[in-house]
């Protein structure tokens, strides 16, 4: 009796060490909230958030996210972020009412089980003409190139990305406009845009933020464009850029052999 | 004297029950994170148990602790087995300072678990002062850049570096140098598909002629896998790949090749793929009966016991295979089909580069008690000192540039001048890879055939490509949530104190998810049958 009451005892106790063992500690202490949040430490996130309290639009935003991504993941805590957000949307003017009509777009298109593109659209207009220099509407115009352009019909495709287009132009964030006109030519790829178009939106990418050549998918997909248009020295520019900064790629032996199909000098190149 | 009630089993219960809770009182509480003297103690946790490994990880250590007295640094091994179930519960609770990287780690995970260090990769690295790569920004100082492989894969879908391979990982030929000798009369080791079958066919005749168990190649489900279906087919769909991606030069991601297969841009009967089905049942013919039922370790078994002239392994097998075998063994290269073959060249756009893969891509855990400490040791770990350790050693395929290695090693490098390698139905994932293999033996069996293999597999492969996107989407998009957190946070932190940095990276980070979220909203588009490709 005496060992079987002994097992009794200390079985739990076995029980709570096996688990204690698999979990941490002690709760991490509260730290700085931004900071667990970009740690993905949500729980830590949430409980800091809280208790700064709700009269802090900010910590509020914090705790909006906090519930975005609290796990395990619940319908119930994604329908909690979406209230906090509505209600910072719907009670100021500032940055942070920009930020949450975003986050509501973005509640709508990838957040919630079932996805509303047309809904989360509405958001991101509503984020961009907030305040067009914001960096969130810049953010909200790339997004909803995404949400648009992949579920328009095919008739009214090309319509709509000549009017993301114009509209990206206006972008002021010279990174955020490149970002744009690269979507735009990503999604025509696989929506039957000629090689022409993409080209030109690349090269309006390109022109927005040349840092981006440094990116080697970014410098292929410009050298090949330009290659298959025609546009040999363009192609040249950027096949010769590609190998210089990329000295171990998979891609070299490919664009090797096409440089050397490539007229040496003096072929024109129409402008694209 | 006996207790009331008193049982042999109660007393073994209590005793088992005492000591797991002992065993958990020690992991929770009393793990030392200091000797007893003071030094700081790093735990680096991996599952490298092949032979001549561990040594090698002691012998760098050494090294590591006179260059470091504060430092005292223990490995955790554990067999490979068990590694994905011991790691999940040590990311539950106390993880170690530095873990291996492996694949069963999702991108998430490691974005939440470990360190990025990306900023580190471009300073250099100090343990490389007094060699050739003095000065050489870390990064650069590995032999692909870290533009391929595990760290490569990482970089391009979370716009940061968590991870650096110490070693290489390739898949070669072992050849049995007395047996291919004693067969076609000298050593000469294939360098082509069409020598290889040409030895392949000697040797048939040389055992048929003797009467002995001999067969050409050591199969097992691994040689199927790794060697037919992710690399000789994928010699065949070169060209296709380049028509299937966005342009030439861009590598489909594999829902982009799903994407293609469901929207039928390419079928089971398109004459690249065929070729690739025929090339399967061609090598799989000099295999022995009942291959797809061996593994790796029965093959190299077969191999060892003089029954099989060549066997596919992994560079990290070599010294394994040298142990057991009581022959002189080699190393050759895959055998890839060049562009002359006359059935299977005009496919062939030349030799695939071979991604230099990490073996044993090592992070720092965000959790690690002493992380620029373990920083520090993992770029000694990766320092020319510590690689050539590895190779001396080990007999490891070193990451780092500028090793000496002896001939044998040499062949194992991967090859990284070439042209890309294309893609099999199995890039499409798990559950496209199980439906081929359950199928496979209507294909290579004594009744099977291309036509057959084609007829059976065409609508559970449709099916399993539908899961394995439906998988790339759920993935994609848990990720996408994740990221959105992380930008504001980002947002919210570089507000604080503004930081050109923090700002480039958020914005890395956004591009990097718009990538993501782009093929995922168009996945899922096709999922739902509302994708229109084009007008």
């Amino acid at each position: 009796m005496p060992y079987q009451s002994l097992a009794r005892f200390v079985a739990p106790l076995g029980l709570a060490g096996l688990l204690g063992a698999f979990h941490p500690l002690t709760a991490s202490p509260p730290s700085e909230p931004w900071s667990d949040l970009l740690g993905l430490r949500f729980s830590d996130a949430a409980v800091a958030f809280r208790l700064q309290g709700t009269e802090d639009r900010r910590a509020l935003l914090g705790l909006g996210l906090s519930f975005l991504a609290l796990q395990p993941r619940s319908m119930a805590n994604i329908h909690r972020a979406e209230a906090i957000f509505r209600q910072l949307a719907e009670t100021g003017a500032d940055e942070l009412a920009i930020i949450a009509h975003y986050y509501l777009g973005r509640v709508a298109s990838v957040h919630r089980d079932v996805p509303d593109f047309a809904e989360a659209a509405r958001y991101y207009e509503l984020a961009i003409d907030a305040d067009r220099e914001s960096l969130w509407a810049h953010r909200a115009f790339c997004k909803l190139v995404l949400v648009r352009l992949i579920h328009v019909p095919a008739h009214d495709f090309a319509r709509l990305c000549d009017q993301l287009e114009s509209r990206a132009v206006l972008l002021t964030r010279p990174g955020y406009r490149s970002e744009a006109f690269r979507l735009i030519a990503a999604i025509g790829a696989h929506r039957g845009m000629s090689p022409h178009d993409r080209l030109r939106l690349m090269l309006a990418s390109y022109r927005s933020d040349p840092s981006r050549l440094r990116e080697a998918p970014f410098a292929l997909e410009l050298a090949d464009l330009a290659y298959d248009t025609g546009h040999n020295a363009l192609a040249r520019e950027y096949y010769d850029h590609f190998l210089r900064i990329h000295p171990v790629h998979f891609a070299r032996s490919h664009v090797q052999d096409r440089l050397a199909t490539l007229p040496v000098i003096g072929e024109s190149t129409p402008s694209p | 004297m006996k207790f009331p009630g008193y049982r042999w089993s109660n007393a073994i219960a209590v005793l088992l029950v005492g000591l797991a809770f002992s065993v958990s009182l020690y992991h929770v509480a009393l793990r030392p994170i200091r000797e007893t003297d003071g030094r700081t103690v790093l735990r680096i946790a991996h599952f490298h148990l092949h032979g001549g490994l561990r040594e090698a990880y002691d012998a760098a250590i050494r090294v590591y602790e006179e260059l470091n007295p504060g430092v005292s640094v223990r490995q955790i091994a554990i067999p490979i087995r068990v590694f994905p179930t011991w790691q999940n519960t040590q990311l539950l609770g106390n993880p170690p300072d530095l873990l291996i990287i492996s694949r069963n780690l999702t991108f998430e995970q490691i974005a939440r678990e470990v360190l990025p260090i990306t900023a580190e990769l471009e300073a250099p690295n100090p343990y490389n002062i007094g060699t050739e790569l003095e000065g050489v920004p870390w990064r650069e100082t590995f032999v692909d850049h870290l533009e391929g492989g595990r760290s490569g894969q990482e970089f391009e879908y979370l716009r940061a570096y968590f991870s650096v391979p110490t070693q290489l990982q390739s898949t070669r030929t072992f050849w049995n140098m007395r047996l291919l000798r004693e067969i076609v009369g000298n050593e000469r080791l294939p360098e082509t598909y069409e020598e290889i079958i040409e030895i392949f066919e000697a040797t048939r005749q040389f055992a048929a002629d003797r009467g002995r168990i001999l067969f050409p190649i050591a199969g097992s489900n691994y040689t199927v896998g790794e060697l037919l279906l992710d690399r000789l087919f994928g010699q065949m769909t070169q060209r296709l790949q380049g028509e299937l991606a966005r342009t030439v030069h861009l590598s489909p991601t594999p829902a982009d090749l799903t994407i293609a297969f469901l929207l039928d841009r390419f079928s089971l009967e398109t004459p690249e793929i065929r070729a690739g089905w025929e090339l399967i049942r061609e090598f799989c013919g000099y295999m022995q009966p009942a291959f797809d039922q061996a593994n790796r370790d029965d093959a190299i078994f077969l191999f060892s016991q003089e029954r099989a002239l060549t066997v596919v392994a992994g560079s990290q097998d070599i010294e394994s295979i040298r142990s057991q075998a009581n022959f002189p063994v080699s190393v050759g290269p895959l055998p890839y089909p060049t562009s002359k073959h006359p059935r299977f060249g005009r496919f062939v756009v030349g030799p695939p580069i071979e991604s230099a893969d990490g073996l044993g891509n090592f992070g720092v855990m965000r959790r690690s008690h002493a992380p620029e400490q373990a920083l520090d040791f993992l770029k000694f770990l990766t320092s020319q000192r510590a690689a050539q350790i590895f190779v001396d050693v080990g007999g490891r395929l070193p990451a780092t540039r500028g090793t000496r290695m002896e001939s044998e090693i040499l062949r194992l490098l991967p090859n990284l001048v070439g042209y890309r390698a294309g893609f099999s139905p199995n890039a499409f994932g798990l559950e496209s890879r199980r439906a081929i293999a359950t199928n496979l033996n209507f294909l290579t069996g004594a009744q099977g055939s291309v036509d057959r293999f084609v007829a059976e597999i065409e609508r559970p492969l449709r099916e399993s490509a539908r899961r394995d996107l439906r998988l790339h989407v759920r993935n994609a998009i848990q990720t996408i949530r994740h990221q959105d957190v992380q930008l504001a946070a980002m947002d919210r932190i570089a507000a604080g104190a503004p930081d050109e940095g923090s700002t480039d990276a958020a914005f890395a980070l956004f591009r990097a998810q718009n990538t993501l979220e782009e093929v995922a909203l168009r996945s899922a588009a096709v999922l739902r049958g509302e994708f229109e490709p084009a007008q």
